[in-house]
């Protein structure tokens, strides 16, 4: 091992020292190399700098596929501060110098490489190596300048090896007029000038991509900032034969996401600031290897090579207090690490429990719900909100609502909702025959708890268009508000990118928090709420209620879950709302 | 508009929006002990009420009323006070 006050190296190789070095985001050992595995992998090191600069030079290979995948963004952070910046397009050795007041002049200095182009080789189709690869490091070398000089005597592996070094980070405040840009899909729509090869036009209100490969150059934003993807999307598939479609998004030879698509869905890819400033072009590839001919299964007399069909692409600028959320390629299988995660209450027993959360937090059950606001996708949250002794008028409270419908809902602002001729009222054939309110253009239902015997269909959608209204109105009022945190109902589970889709289209009105509630694969984490970034959680509970029996829904389980949703907001959450306050 | 008047007004609409038309006031009465209290009914009332009153209600005072006495209290501090 490679020790020392001024000098450490640190070899990756089968005989090498890195497992001491290597702290987070690695993968195993392999015969000459370690790959680095997700968004970002750390190293820690323990160096004495004593107050003076530092080299450090990292030796290392991207996971690329030339010529579609040209290879990855690389940026390095040293303690908490970013450092800089590089295209890592082939094997090349990165030296860079840290300025004194970055290191820790006594003790052990994290250097985090965070790769926003990292992938999964399988979903590209040419591999069966499912790890989100990044890059695969061969070697690093830290040491004071005191010490040592960069020099010939701290060669490349290989003489052919290129050294480069970093750009600046990039950095500073967004210009102020960041819009949001939407480009519709179909014929006609806007989206259109801006295909290039890949897409079949044959549809008048979406595209199918057409072949592997589809292309599609998209005007670069305007403003210097944060930017991302929206995308709402569903894949061609054919039961039993083709269950889903793989689909890799690159933007300039880099990839910015993955996607395994089953079904219609809108998620979020965050554009690296790195691909997107000072250019008027962003020049996007979408790599499709599972597009089939669906004329090659059963009758179908549809002959296209398809992939996806796109409705709409936004690119839209990431608010101020969402910044954060830039940095997450969320697809599920690089689940980031939370920033914080609350496990209170999980082992108080259901009799003590209101007792043990009013003693904590200092607030009731029934005041803690009040906090709290569903916004589906089905009416199980408002029910357990009505046991803990909560009737509050929520819009999303008894409705059913699939994720993309709420999305394609809240993208119009719910405009229909304004309408009460939009709305209509029809029985649903449970046994007991219960009228429904419906918005059909949004896939919505409401429950009314009127039946069959009870009501009059004409005057019930006169009454509830105009309650809807209203709802609808008071939606937006508490979305401005900023109060409340907003509870997401999902099964099965979905990708973090899904929910940071739901989350920045709630933040178009105000500062939404999101509690979005899954199913724990492990029921030990029962309970448990992690805050994945500013304004977002996930939370567990052991199990939903049946759809035909709400009323069964484990209160408890949901009360330890908005417990530890309050806890994260009181505290970590309300860090960065203060920051953003002070800045 | 005085506290009395304001009952006097408040009442009549509660009667009307509930269709209890010998529905009286009183302060520490549940909003959802009203026979036929519904969440319809309820949004008419609050309708109602922004409409002969010319005021907007926030929906954190909306999510606030428990009791007849929490409507009474909302629309005094929306409602002038005169003698």
């Amino acid at each position: 091992m490679g020790t020392g006050g001024g000098l450490v190296v640190i070899d990756f190789s089968a005989q090498g020292n890195s497992a001491w070095f290597r702290h987070a985001g690695w993968s195993g050992q392999e015969p000459d190399r370690v790959w680095g595995i997700g968004p970002r992998c750390v190293l820690r090191i323990p160096l004495q700098t004593s107050g003076v600069a530092c080299i450090l030079e990292v030796e290392l290979g991207p996971c690329h596929a030339p010529p579609e995948i040209s290879g990855q963004i690389v940026r390095i952070n040293m303690n908490g501060v970013a450092i800089g910046w590089t295209r890592l397009d082939a094997l090349a050795m990165i030296r860079c110098e840290i300025a004194p007041s970055v290191t820790d002049g006594d003790g052990l200095q994290d250097i985090e490489f965070e790769f926003p182009g990292f992938y999964q080789p399988e979903m590209l189709g040419r591999s069966t190596d499912s790890r989100p690869l990044s890059a695969w490091f061969s070697f690093a070398r830290l040491y004071t300048t005191d010490m040592f000089r960069p020099g010939p005597h701290f060669p490349t592996s290989h003489p052919d090896i290129p050294v480069i070094s970093l750009m600046p980070p990039l950095a500073g405040a967004p210009v102020a007029d960041m819009k949001t840009v939407t480009y519709t899909f179909g014929r006609g729509a806007t989206a259109f000038r801006y295909m290039r090869d890949g897409w079949n036009l044959g549809e008048a209100n979406f595209t199918w991509t057409e072949g592997n490969v589809s292309r599609l150059e998209l005007p670069a934003p305007g403003g210097s900032g944060c930017y991302a993807l929206r995308l709402d999307a569903w894949p061609m598939t054919v039961p039993g034969e083709v269950p889903r479609q793989d689909v890799t998004i690159l933007l300039d030879g880099y990839v910015i996401g993955q996607q395994r698509l089953d079904g219609r869905s809108f998620w979020l890819v965050p554009l690296p600031r790195e691909l997107t400033e000072g250019r008027t072009v962003l020049p996007l590839a979408f790599a499709l290897p599972d597009a089939r001919r669906p004329s090659d299964f059963g009758d179908s007399p549809d002959s296209r090579q398809l992939g996806i069909a796109l409705s709409s692409i936004g690119v839209i600028p990431l608010p101020d207090h969402l910044r954060a959320a830039g940095s997450l390629r969320a697809e599920q299988e690089a689940s980031p690490p939370p920033i914080a995660v609350s496990r209170e209450f999980l082992a108080v027993g259901k009799a003590t429990l209101p007792t043990a959360i009013e003693a904590t937090l200092k607030i009731g059950p029934a005041a803690l719900a009040r906090g709290f606001e569903s916004i589906g996708t089905n009416c199980e949250f408002g029910i357990v909100q009505r046991q803990l002794g909560v009737e509050v008028l929520n819009l999303f409270r008894f409705c059913n609502v699939p994720l993309p419908e709420l999305m394609l809902a809240l993208t119009d602002d719910l405009k229909l909702l304004a309408d009460p001729a939009a709305v209509t009222v029809e029985l649903n054939d449970a046994e007991r025959r219960e009228f429904v309110v419906a918005l059909p253009a949004y896939n919505l239902r409401w429950h009314t708890f009127t039946y069959e015997d009870q009501g009059n269909q004409e005057t019930l959608a006169r009454t509830h268009g105009i309650k809807l209204g209203y709802l609808r109105r008071k939606f937006y009022e508490g979305l401005s508000a900023g109060r409340k945190i907003y509870v997401v109902k999902q099964r099965p589970p979905i990708a973090v990118a899904q929910a940071l889709a739901l989350l920045m289209e709630l933040n178009r009105h105000g500062h939404a928090t999101l509690l979005w509630v899954e199913q724990a694969l492990d029921a030990t984490r029962s309970g448990e709420v992690e805050l994945l970034a500013p304004g977002l959680m996930r939370g567990y509970v052991e199990r939903f209620a049946p759809d035909n029996d709400v009323e069964s829904a484990d209160t408890a389980d949901w009360l330890r879950v908005i417990a530890n949703a309050f806890l994260l907001h009181q505290g970590p959450n309300a860090v960065f709302r203060e920051a953003e306050h002070a800045a | 508009m005085n506290n009395k008047e304001l009952a006097t007004r408040l009442t009549s609409m509660l009667r009307e929006a509930f269709s209890r038309p010998t529905l009286e006031y009183r302060a520490r009465a549940q909003m959802r002990d009203i026979p036929g209290f519904d969440s319809v009914n309820f949004v008419m009332m609050i309708l109602a009420l922004e409409a002969a009153f010319d005021i907007q209600l926030r929906e954190d005072e909306v999510d606030s009323i428990f009791t007849m006495g929490d409507v009474f209290a909302l629309l005094r501090r929306n409602v002038p006070e005169t003698d």
